[in-house]
């Protein structure tokens, strides 16, 4: 079933020096059940695209239907709360919160209660192979693959329907990677989410049921 | 609930930034309070001084000259000199009157009245028999200069303050160096009062006692402009008697003279003083009398001349009278020249040789009985009240005085006095428009209770207040701003990753807000409580006793007053000693350090939520974007 289309967008960064096209008349779709990568140079708009699925702004042209529905027209703010699950490339951990309780954000924002959401953080974060001891650790004493690691931990916290990760293995060793592809598959193929990935890494792009290419702002269907 | 908590454990995660903003916020709500509250407690003190105190003038004119003058004593047979002053032509109480010297009250230059006794008691009982005077028809036994007691025989008494005993009794003309002779086959009308001996120091109580001289009849009647009217009475106090003496002009200016004896007596005066303002009068200005029951003339009594009066705690008890009661008052004539406590040197009679008439004759509501306390009035005795002495409000008289002027003279620092608002430059102004008049032979010397030094100490502290009010609400801007920056701007990936994880706008907000708000909130508080602790403690600090030991500090003595009535006591001792203690307000206005600390909380949520709204208005695209860059 189709969960996410998108139809001639474009998006353009504007400052107040210069703008950016960064996504030319792109149009996809993405169906549940399914694991997609998404793969291109560096700067060639893979980021905003992702960014736009995660509905932290509009397309500048075109639009975005999540289930057939307008992401104009919807309530964004529960969009990002329920259905999006993002690992962001920068990860965006909250710096003053440890690990778990960054992973927890999540779910008591959905109103879980706060033992509960202990627990569920504790299990998600060892789900990521990381020992418990990180549970208490602030971001900044963690490292690159570990942030990484508790990125994915609160974004799959959301339990949402729609995961939108960008680069989750960059910083990765091949352990952790194959750990972290089987956990999205997984996702994908048992939880019945659309799983969309942004990687450079070979592995996981042939890890995906269907691969695309963003070039300078396009998209296309990369043919295997 | 959640977002409290996280909020809560980001403050603790951040103890350092925490805690400064605490102790800054709190430091300079502190200032801001203290500043508030200082300069509003000076304000107030400055208004409740303004009511309590008054700055009079009073007025005097210079003598010319003083001149020695000498006066023989018989008993000791030699001049004794006395000090007399020489006045030049009076100058007019009129030339008060210029332009811009707004008076609250006043220019008056004050008469007092003479009442007559009729049945009040004056005198105390022991007071009987203590001095006599007497008009008397003598010879003496022989021919003889009476420059030492000489014995003559009593022939007819035409008035005497008691009656005499003995036939013969002793005179000496005093203050004669060289009396004229009396001879033993004439017989002469004369004016005798007691009171001197030569053998004091020899025998005491035993000694011969004399009579010596006493004004005969005499005037020093004026008009209205204070012209002495002419007259043929030249005071003399003997005169012989030829047959038809009683049917002359002067005979029968000797019998007036008589009638007023006869009507009050010696000593027996009864003095109104009438004034405009009782602050006018030195003795009620410095508080060394004042109201011991009911009340004093309020200003509808000065206005609309009602007919109340003020009587001496003495005088009330010695007549049995009470507040309320009603006094009949039989005004004679009035005496511009002295104050009653100097009076008695006019002449008794008319210019025509008349006894004075009642002009103004009245009941009077008794609305307060005065005491006199320890006199702290230095100086002239002028200043001091007369025994007897009444007080009316001028307006009360409505029949015109002014054929009823017993004496007139230059303006004393005790007759004349006016009152002007407190205040230096008040006392400046008037200094400057007075020079200006250019009347250089009259002396004005203000009185303030210590107004003035209190004025300037108040002003300089609601300066020095304002000054604090100042960089309190400089530095608290500064520091509101500058952590607000901190806990806001710097903290934009937070709010970027709160919205990008779905946080509404709101939650956002009240997630930041609560913790600046939590500690602008404390820092506010306990600044307030520390701001307002250190005002009280400033105020109460002031040093009071030099401010105090001002020689006429009534304001002392009111405010003592105001005190002592609060606390019921009726205790008279000690009053100028304790005076000094609670002089000022020092209770601090809570409601001024809720504004003070309020404002600068308030100003904090202000700027907090124009911040973090500044930050919630952008996509958390951009908003992340930015944060990353940290921009
Ligand atoms: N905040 C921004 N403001 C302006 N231009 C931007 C901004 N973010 C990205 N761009 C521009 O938009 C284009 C696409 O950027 P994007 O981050 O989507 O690339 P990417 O494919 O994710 O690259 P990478 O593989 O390096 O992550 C780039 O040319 C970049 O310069
Ligand atoms: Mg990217």
């Amino acid at each position: 079933m189709e969960t996410v289309r998108v139809e001639h967008v474009d998006y353009t960064y504007r400052t107040k020096y210069q703008s950016v096209e960064a996504l030319k008349d792109v149009s996809c779709s993405f169906e549940d059940g399914t694991m997609y990568a998404i793969v291109g140079k560096s700067g060639s708009g893979k980021s905003t695209l992702l960014s736009l699925l995660a509905g932290l702004d509009l397309p500048t042209k075109g639009s975005i239907y999540v289930e057939g529905e307008d992401l104009k027209k919807m309530d964004r703010d529960s969009y990002r709360r329920n259905t999006a699950c993002v690992v962001y490339q920068a990860f965006h951990l909250f710096p003053l919160l440890t690990a778990q309780e960054n992973v927890m954000y999540p779910m008591e924002l959905k109103g879980m209660k706060r033992k509960q959401a202990a627990v569920r953080a504790k299990e998600l974060i060892s789900q990521m192979g990381l020992p418990e001891k990180i549970c208490r650790q602030f971001p900044k004493m963690m490292s690159g693959g570990e942030q990484q690691r508790v990125a994915i931990a609160r974004a799959l916290a959301v339990e949402g329907k729609i995961l939108l990760a960008d680069e989750p293995t960059g910083n990765l060793d091949s352990e952790n990677e194959r750990r972290i592809v089987e956990i999205l598959y997984k996702i994908a193929h048992e939880a019945e989410y659309t799983v969309i990935v942004i990687t450079h890494n070979e592995k996981v792009a042939e890890a995906a049921d269907h691969r695309y290419q963003m070039e300078d702002g396009r998209l296309s269907v990369l043919e295997a | 609930m959640t977002t409290i908590r996280n909020s809560l454990i980001r403050l603790v995660r951040t103890p350092v930034k925490t805690v400064l903003f605490f102790l800054l916020l709190g430091f300079t709500v502190a200032l801001v309070c203290a500043g508030g509250n200082l300069w509003k407690l000076c304000g107030d003190n400055l208004e409740r001084f303004e009511t309590i105190f008054t700055t009079i003038g009073t007025v005097e004119q210079r003598p010319e000259r003083v001149e020695q003058e000498a006066v023989w004593q018989a008993d000791e047979n030699d001049y004794r000199y006395y000090n007399s002053r020489v006045y030049g032509e009076t100058v007019s109480a009129d030339v008060l009157d210029f332009e811009g010297a707004g008076y609250l009250s006043g220019p008056e230059q004050r008469a007092y009245y003479e009442a007559l006794p009729q049945d009040y008691e004056m005198k105390e009982e022991y007071e009987a028999g203590m001095t006599q005077a007497m008009i008397i028809e003598a010879s003496p036994l022989e021919d003889c200069i009476p420059a030492g007691p000489v014995e003559i025989e009593v022939k007819r008494v035409l008035y005497s303050t008691y009656p005499i005993n003995v036939p013969n009794i002793y005179l000496c003309d005093h203050n004669t160096e060289h009396p004229q002779m009396l001879y033993a086959d004439k017989t002469y009308l004369m004016a005798l009062v007691d009171g001197w001996t030569h053998e004091w120091k020899e025998k005491g109580t035993g000694a011969i006692f004399e009579y010596s001289p006493m004004n005969g009849p005499y005037s020093t009647q004026t008009d209205a402009h204070g012209n002495r009217l002419p007259t043929d009475m030249t005071g003399d106090w003997i005169v012989e008697l030829a047959p038809g003496f009683y049917e002359s002009k002067e005979g029968q200016d000797w019998l007036k003279l008589c009638e007023d004896f006869e009507l009050r007596g010696m000593y027996e005066s009864f003095p109104v003083t009438a004034t405009q303002n009782l602050n006018l009068i030195m003795s009620f200005y410095t508080g060394e009398a004042y109201i011991a029951d009911g009340e004093t003339f309020s200003e509808e009594d000065y206005a609309q001349g009602n007919k109340v009066c003020l009587v001496p705690e003495r005088f009330a008890k010695r007549n049995r009278l009470k507040v309320g009661d009603s006094l009949h008052l039989a005004l004679r004539y009035a005496n511009y020249a002295q104050s009653a406590n100097r009076g008695g040197g006019e002449g008794r009679l008319t210019a025509e040789g008349e006894v004075y008439e009642v002009f103004e004759d009245s009941e009077y509501e008794i609305k307060g009985i005065y005491a006199v306390g320890v006199a702290s009035t230095e100086g002239d005795w002028g200043y001091m009240l007369e025994r007897n002495e009444v007080f009316i409000p001028t307006s009360s008289i409505q029949n015109s005085n002014e054929n009823h002027i017993a004496a007139y003279g230059p303006m004393k620092g005790y007759t004349t006095a006016f009152q002007i608002p407190n205040g230096s430059e008040s006392i400046e102004n008037y200094r400057t428009l007075w020079e200006a008049q250019g009347i250089d032979n009259v002396e004005i010397t203000f009185y303030d209770g210590g107004y003035t030094k209190l004025e300037g100490g108040l002003k300089n502290m609601r300066n020095m207040a304002l000054l604090l009010l100042a960089t309190g609400i400089v530095s608290a801007v500064c520091i509101v701003i500058f952590f607000c920056y901190l806990f806001i701007a710097k903290q934009k990936k937070r709010t970027a990753i709160e919205r990008s994880l779905g946080m509404t706008k709101g939650q956002c907000l009240s997630s930041l807000l609560i913790g600046i708000l939590l500690i602008a909130l404390a820092g506010s508080a306990a600044g307030a409580f520390a701001g307002q602790a250190f005002a009280e403690r400033a105020v109460a600090g002031i040093e009071q006793t030099e401010t105090f030991s001002t020689l006429f500090s009534n304001g002392a003595v009111q405010l003592d007053r105001e005190r002592k009535e609060a606390e019921q006591k009726n205790d008279d001792s000690g009053r100028e000693t304790e005076a000094a203690e609670n002089v000022y307000l020092t209770d601090t206005d809570w409601r001024m350090s809720v504004v003070c600390g309020g404002g600068v909380f308030l100003f904090t949520l202000m700027v907090a939520v124009t911040g973090i709204c500044g930050n919630l208005r952008r996509e958390p695209m951009e908003l992340l974007a930015t944060a990353e860059s940290g921009q």
